[in-house]
């Protein structure tokens, strides 16, 4: 709402400077985007909540501003203060006569009465249409409206100076003589102001001449009837309308106009008399106009002003400060309430304020005039409780601190994604009805996706050595009009060198499947998961689309990638980035990837069945378990270990995870560790094989092992490596 | 004669003692020490022999001739350790100088990982509130319709709905525009008294530009109880200020409007750039709004089954990425989702 300082002071004398009048204005919940100079005057830009539609025109910021500085706020001519339900029988009492010259010109009728609670018209005569005075088009465009002629600014400026949207029709094109006020007919269109054909809808209201509609009723006027150069009566109304469907259909058509602004907010029911007789009055003064007979007004249920009760001590117990109740009778009663004092409040609030309905909002308007800068800051009282986090927040936190101490840079990317064809191409996405961009309308289901376009955007930018990582959710979409499952994942993907620094070999320094592992192995290591399975994707039988919150198998290097089987499900797929893939990002490196099922990997930790979810819980009370529960300590050993090593020469065909499996289950308990340290092939090897040598640390809880118990340990992993693996064994 | 003899012997072991000490200082290396020792001390060495000679002695000079040559030994014994240290002491010295490196070299070694400055800020933002016994909870994306707006006294078509123009996905569910919605679900799970705070991606239908993104984060709390006061959310967000941007900080709350708080407020701190002398940042005004808040409507109680005369509550919500903008000096909220690693790992 641009407000013109010169304009205000038409209504209430201001003798504060402006920038200290914006800042009360802010005080009482009215600041100022700008403040700028205009010629002479000075126009406040004041942001105007959606609540306070009284606020959107002068007379509405000077009450505003009188109740700031204590001033009384002068009304201008021919504006009948506020005219109550009372009034209106008086007015009908008035003559017959002057009435019927009206409705001689013009019937109005009112099909529905609550799409339209009341309808005024004022038939105006020996109209002058031409450019409005200086000072009028100095005052609208101050307020930034454009000046046009006579009549249609008249009707502009009492809108901007009381709140009430008029229209005026060249009340010679109504050939009907009659105005009819109802819903639109199915298909029914009319083409407004701008120009625009609309095809209206059942629920829009529209004014009618009794067949055809010549206006869209409380949003913009018809071009039919439009005032204009040769207008010689014009037919002026103020109505008031309902709220939400004017609404409604303003954003039904896309058609945003001041007037639509103020209805949809709620107008004053009573406001559109007075509205009448001061255009009226300018019309008169600026000899644009002459009024015939008296306003035609159809208003069947006048809407009463509503009375409040309100408490003072509850206003003071749910503020945290006490206000004197003589001082918030003052309050209430600048705002234009009618207060009746008593151990509670009796208020009969003004219908300007629409927004004030309950005892709460009264209390609003107690605090926001008092200042709530005047009010403490207390810290609560009573019941506490306690500081927690839920479960599955605190597990995310140790994700984040397991995978930066991997060397990790954790990356937030936009879950809006394309639901057209991508690089990296994965199942149906979950589709937004209404999306701003092409680019952004689906929700994505693999973080994948999104991890690879930072190593593209990095590498485009000559930034190769990228180690990211992503937590956040994935969208699987279930049907038409279905919720989508929402399911915490988890992407890695590395390129390029991970260490840093002078002489290091490239060999030793890029990122490679092993080191995706190491981190992966971290990860559940942190989680306390072993791997029941790693199961390389060459061997996976075809994916099953969409029935897997992986990504396809074709986003990996056949022979480089793998699922990890976690609590009886494949849980993480990792490997290297399909070199198509890569070549097709422009990657200047092998990338490597991983997407873990973290919603499972959570399951799984803790101990809930498969298919539980544990997102979005709000945590029953008492508070659950963590879901990474503590470790225990199993204490020191006490007695010295043995190590020993072995080296199996075995086919390539076989697995090093299957030796070391077979490693482990024959070694029996005394096993303490089985670490690969050297992995060879090549002379004296035959081709087609390779040595895995493994240094096997045994101990036993009880006693110091002897030489022979290793070494018959040793001879059973030995035969079983030959006979369940084909092994040949090194000394 | 005898006396002379005797002086003799003494005089020509004083000597020796003097040519063995001579021999240890000038041996050079730790090869050289050991031949004098050898020398003088081993089997056949010149102390030894000198003891073989006793045995010719007079009697009685013997003990006498006996003691000397035992401090004889004695001081070439030190003699040699002396030396052996010295020279032992100068090789240390020599390999600590020749393994001497530039220790001016920069250092090498694996990239460090960082979190996203964003979950950085919510997790900081969280514990201050744990503190004052907030639980931290999170909720879906993706709502009903109903839980993000109608619970939240925003009807269809209500105007305030405009300031959150929002993506649907059809079916009636909606990207969530703020995360006030899962309060809503706290509400519907707990009884008073309760304090709860949430955060997460939320949603808004705003092009992209450097201050607005159509995904965002947003941290949202609330508390339920009996007695709590509009001076408690005060209270409480003072000091949230206070941990977050420093303990100078300055706060002013403003009235607003949002349909699901009634008084409605927004905080403002004091400028953090230009502490309110008024700069670009803070469009000249020395303020900086930070969050919306109020007390909770009494219908939203209602809906959630809590008696609003009984119990009040009041509810805040904010942007993420504002602070740890007025934090980092960050000028364009894109750079949070681009996933440039110059910016992730500087801030």
């Amino acid at each position: 709402m641009r407000v013109s300082l010169e304009w205000l002071r038409e209504y209430v004398d201001i003798d504060i400077a402006p920038d200290v009048l914006a800042e009360r204005l802010a005080g009482v919940g009215l600041p100022a985007e700008e403040v700028v100079r205009v010629g002479e005057d000075i126009v406040l830009d004041l942001e105007v909540t959606s609540n306070r539609p009284d606020c959107l025109c002068m007379l509405g910021i000077a009450r505003e501003v009188g109740l700031l500085l204590d001033r009384p706020v002068r009304f201008p001519d021919g504006y009948a203060e506020h005219p109550r339900a009372g009034r209106r029988a008086g007015r009908a009492r008035r003559t017959a006569s002057a009435r019927r010259e009206a409705e001689d010109r013009v019937r109005v009728e009112v099909e529905d009465p609550a799409g339209c609670p009341r309808f005024t018209a004022v038939v105006i005569d020996d109209v002058r249409i031409g450019p409005s005075p200086a000072w009028m088009q100095r005052r609208l465009e101050a307020a930034g409206v454009r000046a046009i002629n006579t009549v249609v600014d008249v009707t502009n400026y009492v809108m901007l100076e009381t709140g009430q949207p008029m229209h005026a029709f060249d009340c010679d094109r109504i050939g009907t003589r009659r105005l009819l006020v109802r819903r639109a007919h199915p298909g029914e269109t009319l083409e407004t102001l701008d120009g625009l054909a609309r095809v209206l809808e059942p629920e829009m209201l529209v004014i009618t001449d009794g067949t055809k509609p010549v206006s869209l009723a409380g949003i913009m006027g018809g071009r039919d009837t439009e005032v204009g150069e040769r207008t010689a009566t014009v037919l002026l109304e103020a109505a008031y309308w309902h709220a939400p469907t004017i609404g409604r259909t303003a954003r039904r058509l896309g058609l945003r106009t001041e007037a639509a602004a103020r209805f949809e907010r709620g107008a004053d029911p009573n406001a559109p008399p007075a509205a009448q007789s001061r255009a009226a009055r300018l019309l008169a003064e600026i000899s644009a106009g002459r009024t015939v007979g008296e306003m035609i007004d159809v208003y069947p249920a006048p809407v009463r002003a509503a009375t409040i009760r309100l408490r003072p001590a509850r206003a003071s117990a749910v503020l945290g400060t006490e206000i004197a109740p003589a001082e918030m009778v003052r309050i209430l009663r600048a705002l234009g309430c009618r207060v009746t004092s008593g151990r509670t409040l009796s208020v009969q609030v003004p219908t300007f304020r629409a927004d004030l309905v309950a005892e709460v909002d009264l209390i609003e308007e107690l605090a926001r005039v008092y200042g709530y800068d005047r009010v403490p800051a207390t810290l609560p009282r009573g019941d506490t409780t306690p500081g927690t986090m839920a479960p599955v927040l605190a597990a995310d936190r140790t994700v984040r601190d397991t995978l930066v101490r991997c060397g990790l840079v954790e990356t937030l990317t936009l879950t809006l994604v394309r639901s057209g064809p991508q690089l990296v191409d994965g199942d149906p996405r979950a589709a937004i009805a209404n999306p701003l961009t092409h680019d952004h309308d689906a929700l994505r289901r693999s973080l994948v996706p999104g991890a690879l376009e930072v190593l593209a955007t990095n590498a485009a930018r000559r930034l190769e050595d990228a180690h990211v990582f992503e937590l956040g959710r994935i969208f699987l979409p279930r049907g038409e009009g279905g919720r989508p499952v929402e399911r915490r994942s988890l992407a890695i993907a590395l390129m390029g060198r991970w260490r840093g620094g002078w002489n290091v070999p490239e060999d030793q320094a890029l990122a490679d499947l092993h080191h995706l592992r190491w981190m992966l192995d971290a990860l559940l290591g942190e989680l306390a998961l072993p791997v029941d399975d790693v199961r390389p994707l060459s061997d996976a039988p075809a994916d099953l689309a969409g029935a897997s919150p992986l990504g396809p198998a074709r986003w990996w290097h056949p022979g480089r990638s793998a699922d990890l089987h976690v609590g009886g499900r494949a849980a993480v797929r990792y490997g290297e980035l399909h070199p198509d893939l890569a070549a097709a990002s422009k990657l200047p490196h092998r990338a490597y990837v991983a997407e873990i099922d973290l919603e499972a990997l959570y399951v799984v930790a803790a101990g809930r069945p498969a298919g539980a979810r544990v997102s979005d819980e709000i945590p029953p009370l008492p508070a659950p378990p963590p879901i990474i529960a503590a470790r225990v300590f199993t204490g020191l050993p006490r007695y010295p270990e043995v190590e020993r090593d072995l080296a199996a020469v075995v086919p390539d065909t076989v697995a090093a995870g299957r030796v070391e499996a077979i490693i482990r289950e024959t070694a029996g308990p005394w096993l303490e560790a089985a670490e690969l340290f050297d992995v060879y092939a090549g002379p004296p090897i035959p081709t087609g094989h390779r040595s895995l040598a493994y240094r096997l640390r045994l101990r036993a809880p009880d006693r110091t092992l002897a030489a022979d118990d290793a070494e018959e340990i040793l001879t059973r992993v030995r035969i079983a490596l030959r006979t369940r693996a084909g092994a040949e064994l090194r000394e | 004669m005898k006396e002379q003899l005797s002086a003799q012997d003494l005089q020509r072991i004083a000597e020796i003692g003097r040519e063995a000490e001579r021999a240890c200082d000038e041996a050079s290396s730790e090869a050289a020490l050991e031949e004098v020792r050898i020398r003088y001390l081993g089997r056949q060495g010149v102390i030894a022999q000198a003891f073989r000679t006793l045995a010719s002695a007079p009697p009685e000079d013997r003990p006498r001739l006996g003691q000397s040559i035992n401090a004889l030994k004695a001081a070439v014994e030190e003699a040699v350790q002396r030396r052996a240290e010295s020279l032992a002491a100068a090789t240390r010295q020599t390999r600590l100088a020749d393994e001497r490196i530039d220790v001016t070299l920069p250092g090498r070694g694996p990239l460090s990982g960082r979190w996203h400055v964003l979950s950085r800020t919510m997790e900081e933002i969280a514990e201050i509130f744990i503190g004052l016994g907030f639980e931290v909870v999170e909720g879906p994306e993706v709502e009903a319709d109903h839980d993000n707006f109608e619970r939240l006294n925003m009807p269809p078509y209500h105007p305030a709905r405009d300031a959150q123009d929002s993506f649907y996905l059809g079916g009636g569910w909606v990207l969530r525009t703020h995360t006030t919605a899962v309060d809503v679900h706290v509400m519907d799970q707990r009884r008073p008294p309760m304090r709860a705070i949430s955060y997460g991606h939320c949603y808004r239908r705003d092009p992209v530009d450097a201050s607005h993104s159509p995904m965002f984060q947003q941290l949202d709390g609330f508390m339920v109880g009996e007695g709590v006061r509009f001076s408690d959310l005060k209270g409480v967000l003072l000091h949230f200020a206070r941990a977050f941007f420093g303990p100078d900080t300055r706060t002013r709350f403003a009235p607003s409007y949002f349909p699901f708080t009634e008084p409605s407020a927004e905080m403002a701190i004091g400028c953090v750039i230009c502490g309110g002398r008024g700069c670009a940042v803070c469009k000249r005004s020395g303020w900086l709004e930070i969050l919306g808040c109020g007390m909770f409507h009494p219908r939203v109680l209602e809906m959630s089954g809590i008696d609003p005369e009984r119990y009040t509550a009041f509810a805040w919500g904010m942007g993420v990425e504002r602070p740890a903008m007025l934090r980092h000096r960050i000028d364009d909220i894109r750079l949070f989702y681009e996933g440039d690693l110059r910016f992730l790992r500087q801030v």
